[in-house]
């Protein structure tokens, strides 16, 4: 996507919302990015955006302003019989904009549309970066009840309930723990992705 | 008795400081020099004072004790939401959901700058100034 649009003036600025570089280094070399990747260990771009689950997109313009709200897109169709998103919407849209500087929304419509945290999720976020730090200096018992309070606070952020699994051992993918996870969220009648606001042409 | 304890600002910066639960657990004990350090918060005549916000301490009992700021107090009573592990020694403080909300509305994007990249650089909102640019937020999770 940065090569095919990056010469019509296309900036992709990608965060890793992970703990170790190297877990990410591989993925971005095979994918010969040549724009710059932040690694969000302490979790601050996703609390500064209101970002609560991967992958998430915002387009930021020449102004630095939003015009696309945080929302879940993607980049392309890997994970497409997982969550049934197609991302050819946005694809084109993104095209359109780069291209034309067409928008779809408003900013009254990005408002509207826009992710906002509540003071539950905000808890959460300040919860699951005390379990970091406890993780990282080696006291993986302390860490526990606040990885479970983030968790509790904010079901639905999965940058809190999809990362906790790894960094307690478990891995994310294909683990007992994280298909009980996802049947969690779909028996509450929640999606695995949040539900896109109608797309507009 | 004060531990090595660790302070986590707004912005998930770690703060080394020099602290000791209180009596009851609940709360840690920084001395003001370090919590002036930590979060900007200083102690003046007039009481804790940060920016424009000065909380009289004369009024709030047990707010400071012996030069030491009850740091989860302080920031209760300036509504910034917060977690702390009084016996693990780790305080986190954050912004105020109505705050953050607010910020997101203006539309104003916010900084990218404070976070390495994978290169070990960084990269500020002006960097990019002139450009669309497309965030794309993902993970090897």
């Amino acid at each position: 996507m940065q090569e095919e649009l990056g010469d019509e003036g296309l900036q992709v600025v990608a965060v890793a919302v992970d703990e170790d570089p190297e877990e990410v280094r591989p993925w971005v070399e095979e994918a010969g990015a040549t724009f710059p990747v932040l690694i969000d260990r302490d979790r601050r771009i996703v609390e500064r955006y209101g970002i609560v689950n991967v992958p998430t997109v915002v387009w930021i313009d020449e102004q630095d302003r939003i015009v696309r709200p945080n929302d879940v897109a993607f980049g392309s169709d890997l994970f497409f019989d997982f969550h049934g998103i197609d991302s050819t919407p946005h694809h084109e849209a993104l095209e359109r904009w780069v291209r034309t500087g067409a928008l779809e929304l408003t900013d009254e419509e990005v408002r509207a549309r826009q992710m906002v945290p509540t003071a539950e999720e905000q808890e959460a976020r300040l919860a699951f970066r005390v379990a970091l730090h406890l993780l990282r200096t080696d006291r993986a018992e302390a860490a526990a009840p606040h990885l479970a309070r983030a968790a509790e606070l904010s079901p639905r952020d999965w940058t809190i309930r999809r990362a906790a699994l790894p960094l307690t051992g478990i891995d994310p993918f294909v683990s007992e723990e994280f298909i009980a996870l996802y049947e969690e969220l779909q028996a509450a009648g929640g999606e695995y992705y949040p539900p896109r606001p109608a797309e507009e042409t | 008795m004060a531990e090595a304890s660790a302070i986590i600002d707004e912005d998930g910066t770690t703060h080394e400081v020099r602290a000791h639960p209180t009596a009851d657990g609940t709360d840690l004990l920084v001395p003001a020099d370090e919590l002036r350090e930590a979060l900007g918060w200083e102690l003046r005549d007039v009481g804790l004072c940060r920016g424009d916000t000065c909380i009289p301490t004369g009024v709030v009992d047990d707010l400071v004790v012996d030069g030491r700021v009850a740091v989860a107090r302080l920031l209760s009573l300036v509504d910034q939401p917060t977690v702390v592990d009084a016996e693990a020694g780790v305080l986190a403080v954050g912004v105020h959901a109505g705050e953050r909300s607010r910020r997101l509305a203006s539309l104003e994007a916010p900084e990218l700058a404070g976070v390495p990249t994978l290169d070990g650089g960084e990269v500020a909102l002006a960097d990019l100034r002139g450009k669309r640019k497309l965030l794309v937020a993902f993970a090897s999770w």
